[in-house]
């Protein structure tokens, strides 16, 4: 393939990720929505829209390795195919995760009568949707500025320490359940936010080219 | 008798491409063997209580960590250098998702380390250390087989995995009963129950780590990835055919 081509490829492949990295801010939208309201219309849409994103890891994910073994890339270019590879994986992890908070909805009365609890999961999940988003951003930008917020939050210690906290202080016939099944959703969005983080190692090996940030995706 | 003829410059070629690949099989075996070792002795570290031994399970992962770097960078440097075709590429594609359900594996394991920390002093009733060691020896069995699985291209025993997982995941659900049970006793406390619950998902999650690992040699094998169900339901239900490769890709492609 010509090199005009191929770098027109690459380009369509970058803005097909991007459309995929919407899907997923979608089912991370939803997800949260779930947790407020406990709407099972919202889980239900959530659940069918993930074949879609499942559709886009197959299609793009076959695409590059078709790209990787038509093209025999290097450098910046295979960098790029594979960084993209890694990222849908992530995507599509992201979008299953979503979906495990969305089959807590028969909990979420339960959750939702802790107050305390609750709140601290909701901001949980807006800081997490909002790490998401900066690196959504990142790629789209192919730059690393957008990823300086996350370097400005510690989810651990704003949320994840105060969550266990108020899981501690639950009492009642009821606590063991609460305290799973927040504990779960917590998780759930804990690793949410390391897969955002391992995307945005990915980006910062993308346009540094430095292996160090490929050694920091195993820290998450 | 006349000399051996020797091998032209593309046998050699062929010749040292192979014992990378090779090299590569060896490297995410040994990677996967060390992850196998974690795991029985991290669930002695947790039902004995041994603070000292969790330290020295937490600090190993390291190696794993680095280990798991070089296979994923040797994959890339042999997909640039080599230009893999068709089988070998997905055989090298799938090399590079074994390290990371392989580390992330270990990782979990690290997690139940610090779990044990936290729940440190705390007695367990007998029923719940035999579900940990059942949980642990089920564990350990499903990331043996799929190893196995990789090493002997068997793709009956990969997509075996999903269904061999079952006890796990029922073992899971036991273990969450007990919980409830020991808690209502008060037995123990709202903060071990809660470490005991997250045990237990690190235990199926690894179980789930193995299935994924079966579920990618399958793919290695045929070409076929699970995700493929999914895109499959979305071209029906959107009419399109194209793009989303739901067709079987064929051995040489």
């Amino acid at each position: 393939m010509p090199r005009a081509a191929f770098s027109e490829e690459l380009e369509s492949l970058r803005l097909q990720v991007e459309v995929m990295a919407l899907h997923v801010g979608e089912a991370l939208a939803r997800a949260r929505a779930v947790l407020a309201t406990g709407d099972p219309d919202v889980a239900a849409q959530l659940i069918a829209a993930d074949d879609a994103i499942d559709a886009m890891q197959v299609s793009l994910t076959e695409h590059c390795y078709g790209l990787l073994a038509r093209e025999a890339p290097v450098a910046a270019d295979l960098r790029l195919i594979v960084s993209v590879i890694r990222v849908l994986h992530e995507l599509e992890r992201i979008g299953d995760l979503a979906i495990r908070i969305a089959k807590a909805v028969d909990d979420q009365p339960l959750i939702a009568a802790h107050a305390p609890v609750f709140e601290v999961l909701l901001q949980l999940s807006d800081n997490v949707i909002g790490r998401f988003e900066a690196v959504r951003q990142g790629w789209s930008e192919a730059s690393t500025e957008p990823l300086d917020v996350l370097e400005t939050t510690d989810p651990l210690r704003e949320f994840a320490d105060p969550l266990v906290s108020q899981i501690m202080a639950l009492d009642g016939t009821t606590a063991v359940r609460v305290a799973l099944a927040s504990m779960a959703v917590g998780r759930s969005l804990d690793r949410i936010g390391d897969h955002s983080q391992i995307m945005a190692c990915r980006l910062r090996y993308l346009v540094t080219g430095d292996p160090v940030y490929l050694a920091d995706e195993v820290s998450w | 008798m006349g000399r051996p003829i020797p091998p032209s410059p593309e046998g050699q070629h062929r010749h040292a491409y192979h014992r990378e690949l090779d090299k590569l099989d060896t490297d995410v075996l040994r990677l996967g063997a060390m992850v196998c070792e974690t795991i029985p002795r991290g669930t002695q570290i947790l039902l004995g209580g041994d603070l000292k031994e969790a330290q020295s399970l937490i600090d190993a992962d390291d190696a794993i960590d680095e280990l798991s770097i070089l296979v994923e960078e040797d994959c890339y440097s042999i997909i640039a250098r080599q230009a893999p075709k068709a089988g070998e590429l997905r055989h090298i594609i799938t090399v590079s998702k074994l390290v990371a359900e392989l580390e992330r594996s270990a990782d979990l394991m690290v997690n139940i380390c610090k779990s044990s920390r936290r729940m440190y002093g705390a007695p367990l009733s007998p029923q719940i250390r035999g579900l940990i060691a059942s949980m642990s020896t089920e564990a350990n069995r499903l990331m043996r087989y799929a190893l196995d699985a990789f090493a002997d291209e068997d793709v009956s025993m990969a997509v075996a995995l999903s269904d061999i997982d079952d006890t796990l995941d029922q073992l899971n659900r036991d273990m969450v009963g007990a919980i409830f049970a020991a808690h209502s006793e008060d037995m123990i406390d709202l903060g071990v129950a809660v470490q005991l619950a997250l045990i237990s998902r690190y235990y199926e999650r690894i179980g789930d780590h193995a299935v994924n690992i079966g579920e990618r040699v399958a793919y290695m094998v045929t070409g076929w990835l699970p995700e493929h169900n999914g895109a499959l339901r979305e071209q029906h239900r959107t009419g399109r055919s194209s793009g989303l490769g739901t067709d079987r890709p064929h051995e040489d492609e």
